[in-house]
C-alpha cells in the first residue's frame, strides 16, 4: 500500500497548500481594501479615485480675482462656474474647489522682451498640501510655500489669494463657516508680508 | 508517482516561499523598552512607510483612547490628542503638528500611527520621553525633573527676574500682550513656590503653568512694564529677564527697600549695568513716522528684476522725510538702509516715538496687469470673536477695566481708526487726481498697522505690475510729485485736527 500512503500525504499537502493560499489571499485582499479606503481619505484627487466615490456631478462657483480690482469689497472677485465630482463629503468638495482655483490661474503675459512675465494669482509650482474641516466649521487650508513665493508682492495679490479661497469655500460648502490658513503646516504671522493670517477669515 | 510527489513538494515549497516573501514585505515590529522589560508593537507597511499599532502603544504607555467613526482621542497625563479623520494634521491644545504620513485606520478600532508620531506627538501628552535606540527600538524614560526657583532682583532702573534651575534644559522666551512666557523643554519642571514681585507696578505675579510644554512660567506685565531683555547664565543654569519700566516712570532707588546687588556672575560676560541708552529718561516729542516697506531679503514686489519695491519704497520715504523736515515737522524713518524689519519692529518705532501720524510707504503688485493707481489702506480688525485679546479670566483679563489706558499690542490701532480713515480718504482723493483713476480706500488686516497707536495708513503708490505705473514710478520727477502730494495731505490732516 505504498501508493496509497503517498496519495494520503499528497492530499494532506494539497489541503495545507490550499489553506495557506486562501489565508494569504484573504489577508492580502483585506489589506488592499484597507489601503484603498485610506487612499480615498487622503489628499489624493486623482480623477479615478474621485470617480470611484462619486455619485454624480456637482456645479460649483469659483470666485477669482477680477482684473483691475483694488477694493477688496464685493466687486473684488468675479464668478466662474465649474463642475466637480459629487462625493457627499464636504472635505472632498472643498479640496476639489481649491484645486480648481489653483489650476484656474492660467495667468496673463505682461511686460516686453526680456522683462516679459506671466502674472497669475496662484503659482503653478504651488499646491494644496492639506485641507481639513474642524468640528466648529473652520476649514484649515494648508498651502505650500510655492504659493506664497508666487505672490510677487503687494497687498492686492495677497488679498486675491485669501479672498478667492475663502469666498469660494464659503459659498459652495455650507459646512465651512470660516477659513484658517497654514503655510507648510505652520501658522504664520502674515501670508506674504502684509496681511495677517493669525485669525481665520469669514 | 514519484513525479507527482516531486510536483506536490515543489508546489508546497513555492507556497512557503510566497508566504515568506509576503511576510517580509510587512513592516518590522517595534520594540518599546521600559526599564528591563521589552514590549512589542505590531508594525505594518503602507506606501513604503512604517506604521505602528496604536492600541499596542497605548497598552505599554498606559494611555486610554476613545474612538468614534472619524476620530480617535488619546488621553495622556499632560493632555489629550485628537486625530481627525485619520489625517496627518494633529491638533494638540493650541498647536498643530503635521505628520509625515496619515494616521491609518486599518480596520474598525484598529488604528496605526506613523513612526514620527512617537517622537513628535507623544511627548506632548506624556510625562515620558521616547528615545530611539536603534531602528525599531525605542527606550521609554521618565523625563528627568528640573527644579526651578524664581528670584527677583530690584535695581534702580529695572527689575530682574531670575529663573534658577537644577538642569540646563532648553528654554524659550516669548512676549505676549499681557505676559512674558518662559517655556521649559526637555525636563519636567518642578517649581518652587514663587514669592510676590517686589514691584507690582512693573510686573504682576509670576505664574507657573505645569501643563504647558514641560512647565511654563508666565510673568504678568504691570502698568509700568515697557520692555525686557533676556540673558542666560550657566553654573548654576539661570535665565534672567531684565524688565524695564515705561519711559519717564522710573522709580527712585531710595523708595525701594528691596534693592539687591547682582551677585558677581563670574565669567558670564553679561553684566547688566544700566546704560544711558535705556529708553525713556527724556520725554518724547510726537513726530511723524514714515515706514519704508520691506528691505533686505524681503524684496517686496519683485516682478521685474531691475525695479524692486523695497528700493522704491526707501527712495519715496526719504523724499517724504526731506519735505516734511523742510516744513518744520519732526520725522522718524523706521529704516534708513536696505535692512529687513518685521512688522512689530516697524510699529514699535511708531509707538515708541509717540507718532502723531504713521505712514507705511509701499508700491503695489497685483495678479493681473490691468490693476493700477495708488491704493491707501487702513487697518481692518478681525471680528471680535477671533481676537486673541479674548484672554481667559485667569490671565488677568478681568483687570482690563481697572486700567483702561492699557491697550493690547495688536489692538493699538482700534482706537485710532477714525483718524486713520480721515487721513486715508484725504490721501486717496489726492493720489487719485495724480494717477487719474478712481480707486477707493481699502480695509485689510495689515500686520504693520495693527499695533500703531496713531492715525495710520499704508499707501501703495502705484502698481509695479501695471506697465504705465511702472514707467511713471521710475521717473524722478514723478517720485517728487508723489512725495509732495503725500506731505501736503499729512500737513492738511494735522492742521484740520
Ligand atoms: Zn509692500
Amino acid at each position: 500500500m505504498r501508493e496509497g500512503k503517498w496519495i494520503v500525504v499528497a492530499l494532506a499537502l494539497v489541503v495545507v497548500a490550499i489553506g495557506v493560499s486562501y489565508y494569504l489571499f484573504v489577508s492580502e485582499r483585506d489589506r488592499q481594501l484597507a489601503i484603498r479606503e485610506e487612499v480615498a481619505q487622503e489628499l489624493d484627487l486623482e480623477p479615478e479615485v474621485l470617480e470611484d466615490r462619486s455619485t454624480g456631478e456637482l456645479k460649483v462657483t469659483l470666485y477669482v480675482y477680477r482684473p483691475g480690482a483694488t477694493d477688496s469689497g464685493k466687486n473684488f472677485l468675479r464668478k466662474e462656474e465649474r463642475t466637480v465630482f459629487e462625493t457627499g463629503d464636504p472635505i472632498l468638495t472643498a479640496r476639489q474647489i481649491v484645486q480648481e482655483l489653483l489650476a484656474e490661474s492660467k495667468g496673463v503675459e505682461s511686460g516686453s522682451g526680456a522683462q516679459r512675465v506671466r502674472l497669475r494669482t496662484f503659482s503653478p509650482k504651488g499646491h494644496l498640501r492639506q485641507l481639513y474641516l474642524l468640528d466648529d466649521g473652520t476649514a484649515v487650508v494648508d498651502l505650500s510655500q510655492e504659493i506664497v513665493q508666487g505672490i510677487l508682492g503687494g497687498v492686492t495679490w495677497e488679498l486675491a489669494v485669501i479672498e478667492s479661497i475663502t469666498r469660494s469655500l464659503r459659498e459652495n460648502v455650507p459646512q465651512v463657516k470660516r477659513v484658517f490658513f497654514l503655510v507648510e503646516g505652520k501658522q504664520r504671522r502674515t501670508l506674504a508680508g502684509h496681511v495677517s493670517i493669525e485669525e481665520p477669515f469669514m | 508517482m514519484f513525479r507527482l510527489r516531486r510536483k506536490i513538494l515543489l508546489n508546497f515549497w513555492l507556497i512557503l516561499l510566497f508566504a515568506a516573501l509576503t511576510h517580509s514585505l510587512m513592516a518590522q515590529d517595534l520594540t518599546l523598552r521600559v526599564g528591563q522589560e521589552s514590549h512589542r508593537v505590531e508594525g505594518a507597511t503602507r506606501d513604503g512607510k512604517s506604521y505602528f499599532r496604536l492600541r499596542d502603544i497605548a497598552a505599554v504607555l498606559e494611555l486610554s483612547t476613545n474612538e468614534t467613526s472619524s476620530r480617535i482621542d488619546v488621553f495622556g497625563p499632560r493632555g489629550t490628542l485628537s486625530l481627525l479623520d485619520g489625517r496627518p494634521l494633529v491638533h494638540l491644545g493650541d498647536q498643530y503638528i503635521l505628520l509625515t504620513g496619515p494616521v491609518w485606520r486599518r480596520s474598525k478600532g484598529n488604528w496605526y500611527v506613523p513612526a514620527d508620531f512617537l517622537e513628535k506627538v507623544l511627548p506632548g501628552i506624556l510625562n515620558l520621553r521616547l528615545t530611539k535606540e536603534s531602528d525599531g527600538t525605542y527606550r521609554v524614560q521618565g523625563v528627568g525633573r528640573n527644579r526651578v526657583r524664581v528670584e527677583f532682583l530690584n535695581y534702580r532702573d529695572h527689575l530682574s527676574v531670575v529663573f534658577r534651575s537644577s538642569r540646563a534644559g532648553v528654554t524659550t522666551v516669548q512676549e505676549f500682550r499681557d505676559y512674558v512666557e518662559v517655556r521649559y523643554g526637555e525636563y519636567l519642571v518642578n517649581a518652587d513656590s514663587i514669592a510676590d514681585s517686589p514691584d507690582q507696578d512693573l510686573i504682576g505675579s509670576v505664574k507657573f503653568v505645569p501643563e504647558e510644554a514641560f512647565g511654563t512660567f508666565r510673568v504678568e506685565k504691570g502698568d509700568r512694564f515697557y520692555s525686557f531683555r533676556e540673558s542666560r547664565l550657566s553654573d548654576p543654569p539661570r535665565l534672567v529677564l531684565d524688565i524695564f519700566p515705561r519711559p519717564g516712570t522710573a522709580r527712585s532707588a531710595a523708595g525701594s527697600a528691596a534693592t539687591v546687588d547682582l551677585p558677581a556672575a563670574a565669567g558670564s560676560g553679561t553684566s547688566r549695568e544700566p546704560t544711558d541708552e535705556d529708553p525713556g529718561q527724556q520725554p518724547r516729542i510726537p513726530v511723524i513716522v514714515v515706514d519704508p516697506g520691506h528691505g533686505g531679503e524681503d524684496y517686496g514686489v519683485d516682478v521685474y528684476q531691475d525695479v524692486l519695491e523695497k528700493g522704491l519704497a526707501l527712495v519715496l520715504a526719504r523724499k517724504i522725510e526731506q519735505r516734511l523736515v523742510a516744513s518744520g515737522e519732526g520725522v522718524r524713518l523706521t529704516r534708513f538702509r536696505d535692512v529687513d524689519l518685521n512688522a512689530e519692529q516697524r510699529s514699535a518705532v511708531g509707538n515708541f516715538h509717540r507718532a502723531k501720524v504713521f505712514v507705511s510707504v509701499h508700491v503695489g503688485g497685483a495678479p493681473l496687469p490691468q490693476t493700477s493707481g495708488a491704493v491707501v489702506y487702513i487697518y481692518d480688525p478681525p471680528p471680535a470673536e477671533f481676537r486673541v485679546a479674548q484672554t481667559k479670566p485667569e490671565d488677568g483679563g478681568g483687570e482690563e477695566n481697572d486700567h483702561p489706558e492699557l491697550v493690547r499690542w495688536n489692538e493699538g490701532q482700534i482706537g485710532y481708526l477714525n483718524g486713520s480713515r480721515r487721513l486715508a480718504n484725504l490721501m486717496q482723493t489726492e493720489l487719485n487726481k495724480l494717477f487719474g483713476i478712481q480707486n477707493k480706500v481699502v480695509e485689510a488686516r495689515l500686520a504693520v498697522l495693527a499695533p500703531v497707536m496713531a492715525p495710520a495708513v499704508l499707501v501703495e503708490a502705484g502698481f509695479l505690475t501695471n506697465p504705465e505705473d511702472l514707467e511713471m514710478l521710475g521717473n524722478d520727477q514723478f517720485q517728487e510729485t508723489l512725495a509732495y502730494t503725500i506731505v501736503q495731505v499729512i500737513r492738511k490732516f494735522l492742521e484740520s485736527r
